[in-house]
């Protein structure tokens, strides 16, 4: 078998307070191809941008702790690796756009420096003219022009910030790209740019790409496969197709079914029962029974474990063939 | 910005020409007689009258004020009315004391502050931070003259290790430079402390550390640089405080400065000399806040922007 190019597995993360613990991932598992696009789809706090964090080796210690779990990148476990050899991975072969273009930037450094310093980080030995032309480069590419590559963070708008935030991320061709809510601070207009900028230059560097997002739009537009996160776990994942034209999970559904439509004007959202898990307090059994409209007497006592529903469609349910 | 820092300079002349007028005339109504009390009771008016003739002290308000500011255009301070010699020379090696000792207690209560603050920051709730904390806690409540008066109890008394007064030295030095720089570390030190630890968490040294930059580096080049700003006023604030404390302890310490001078000269009723001091320290003040200011806009482009932006308005 192949190996794969990024295997995510039975990834627990745990942020421990002396007043509790908040279990944020609990057994997250996705693979990706290389030149792929995965999004994962959740409410927020369902552990998306902790698994994220999670892949960098960026989680914040203390209070939080990667408790279990397996994270192949190009075959290695990146969880065993020190340190060290973690940043050179950073902004090397993975990096990440982040989700607020508004704070990511650092105030006191003219954007140009900011994308000469992770050039300068990765890729030795250039001269100092050399890594500002680079620096200039990477913002054209992203549409801002050269001769503002010099000026601060608080002189750009916030689509032009997130644009310098990419060129950022993608200033050293990096294998894997996450995007963690990339356009959740934006506009729909710049949404819109940014998501085609993003796509190009995965075409163009063959990049896989990790989505997270809220936004079902926004997946449909961009990925390839989608993983829907729920409580810290995948509840279903498979093909965009496969979850969005034949969405077994009674969640994936719910959420589905709260999207507006436009042609039942005037009619109250559809909206899930209930809160979302309290990741610190989480049911027994299955996660979503307390909000799920099917649960059985079996749902409320054992956890249900991925279920592969049709080639390469996993379900995480009892129910969802009988439903 | 040379234009602003030039406005800046320019600036200075108003406010120290505000700086004498009042001290001018605080030590105007200030009570008692100069004369009187160089020449005694026993003296005749003629000779009180010929005295103050002799000091420039005679004549009206504005007859005094004005020949004071015309003086001190031309660099003159006036005579001491106790050694009659001018305040301009007596001044001049007395400030090279006071700058010594304030230079070496704002370096080290910089350094040492923003290297225990970095690190109480960086290991908060360890023991360490809790020893920093607790001791700067202490170097803030405590007043400048009593550390000073335990400083020589320890050190000279009990332990005989340093001199208890003087200057020259560099044993002669720790202890003043000690007793003034103290509360102003820990002034320092609680400020980076918070501003660390604010700016730690901030997105961008998140960005920054998903670079792959290293520990030290996400610290130092994006921690401290956006820490500073606050850092820096408090700096600033400090120095002002410092230069008022050099009076207190050069009067405990014994060094000839313009601060035991201005003490010395106040109890004499050398008017003219607390005079030249004041204004001389005033005007040290005010070119160490030019000075931060300046040093702002270095640390905040922001605040730089602000500048330019004007600037390109009126052209």
């Amino acid at each position: 078998m192949a190996e794969k190019f990024l295997e995510v597995k039975n990834l627990r993360i745990e942020y421990r307070t002396e007043a509790e613990t908040v279990y944020a991932v609990n057994g997250m598992g996705f693979d990706l191809e290389k030149g792929q696009t995965i999004g994962l789809v959740g409410e927020t706090g369902a552990g998306k941008s902790t698994t994220a964090l999670g892949i960098l080796g960026l989680v914040p210690d203390p209070p939080g702790v990667v408790v279990d779990g397996e994270i192949f990148f190009e075959g290695e476990d990146l969880l065993k690796k020190s340190e060290k050899e973690l940043r050179e991975i950073r902004g090397g072969k993975i990096s990440m756009i982040f989700q607020d273009p508004m704070t990511a930037l650092n105030p006191v450094m003219t954007v140009g420096a900011q994308i000469m310093e992770v050039v300068q980080l990765h890729e030795k030995g250039l001269s100092k003219q050399e890594y500002r032309k680079k620096a200039e480069e990477m913002l054209e590419l992203v549409g801002i022009p050269a001769g503002r590559a010099w000026e601060y963070p608080h002189q750009f708008s916030g689509g032009m910030k997130q644009r310098v935030v990419i060129a950022i991320a993608l200033a050293n061709n990096p294998a894997l790209l996450i995007a963690d809510e990339p356009t959740t601070a934006l506009d729909v207009t710049i949404q819109a740019q940014i998501l085609e900028l993003i796509n190009n230059l995965k075409e163009k560097l063959n990049t896989s790409v990790i989505m997270i997002t809220h936004d079902l739009g926004v997946v449909a537009e961009v990925c390839d496969k989608v993983s829907i996160v729920y409580a810290g776990q995948v509840v279903e994942s498979g093909t965009v197709v496969d979850v969005y034209d034949h969405m077994m999970h009674p969640y994936t559904q719910g959420l589905f079914d709260s999207i507006p439509d436009i042609s039942t004007d005037g009619k109250e959202l559809k909206a899930i029962a209930g809160q979302i898990a309290d990741p610190a307090n989480l049911p027994v059994g299955c996660n979503f029974s307390p909000r799920c409209p099917h649960a059985t007497e079996e749902c409320m006592k054992s956890e249900p474990q991925l279920r592969e529903v049709a080639p390469g469609h996993m379900v995480r349910c009892f129910n969802c063939t009988k439903l | 910005m040379l234009k602003y820092i030039i406005k800046r300079i320019i600036w200075l002349i108003p406010v120290l020409l505000g700086v004498t007028v009042i001290v001018f005339t605080l030590l105007y109504f200030a009570p008692g007689d100069p004369a009187l009390m160089a020449l005694g009771d026993t003296a005749t008016e003629e000779a009180l009258e010929n005295y103050r003739e002799e000091l420039g002290i005679n004549g009206s308000y504005l007859e005094r004020l004005g020949r004071y500011v015309v003086g001190l255009v031309q660099g003159d301070l006036g005579i001491s009315y106790k050694t009659k010699t001018p305040v301009v020379s007596e001044l001049a090696p007395r400030l090279a004391k006071t700058m010594n000792i304030s230079l070496w207690s704002i370096i080290f209560s910089i350094v040492v502050g923003i290297l225990l603050g970095i690190i109480s920051a960086i290991k908060q709730y360890s023991v360490f931070d809790a020893i920093a904390t607790g001791i700067s806690l202490f170097g803030i409540s405590m007043p400048m003259f009593w550390q000073g008066l335990m400083l020589i109890i320890i050190c000279s008394v009990w332990l005989n290790w340093l001199p208890p007064s003087g200057y020259g030295s560099f044993k002669q030095m720790i202890m003043p430079v000690l007793a003034l720089g103290v509360n102003g570390f820990a002034t320092i030190m609680r400020t980076t402390r918070s501003s660390m630890l604010d700016v730690m968490n901030q997105d961008y040294i998140r960005t920054a550390k998903a670079k792959g930059q290293t520990y030290w580096n996400v610290i130092l080049k994006h921690g401290l640089r956006n820490a500073l700003i606050p850092i820096i006023t408090v700096i600033g604030m400090q120095i002002s405080v410092l230069l008022a404390g050099s009076t207190i302890a050069e009067s405990i310490f014994s060094i000839a400065g313009v601060g035991k001078y201005m003490i010395d000269s106040i109890n004499f009723r050398d008017y003219n000399a607390v005079q030249g001091a004041v204004l001389m320290v005033s005007f040290i003040a005010a070119l160490i806040n030019l000075f931060v200011d300046i040093a702002y806009t270095f640390a905040d482009p922001r605040i730089k922007n602000t500048f330019v932006s004007k600037k390109k308005k009126k052209s």
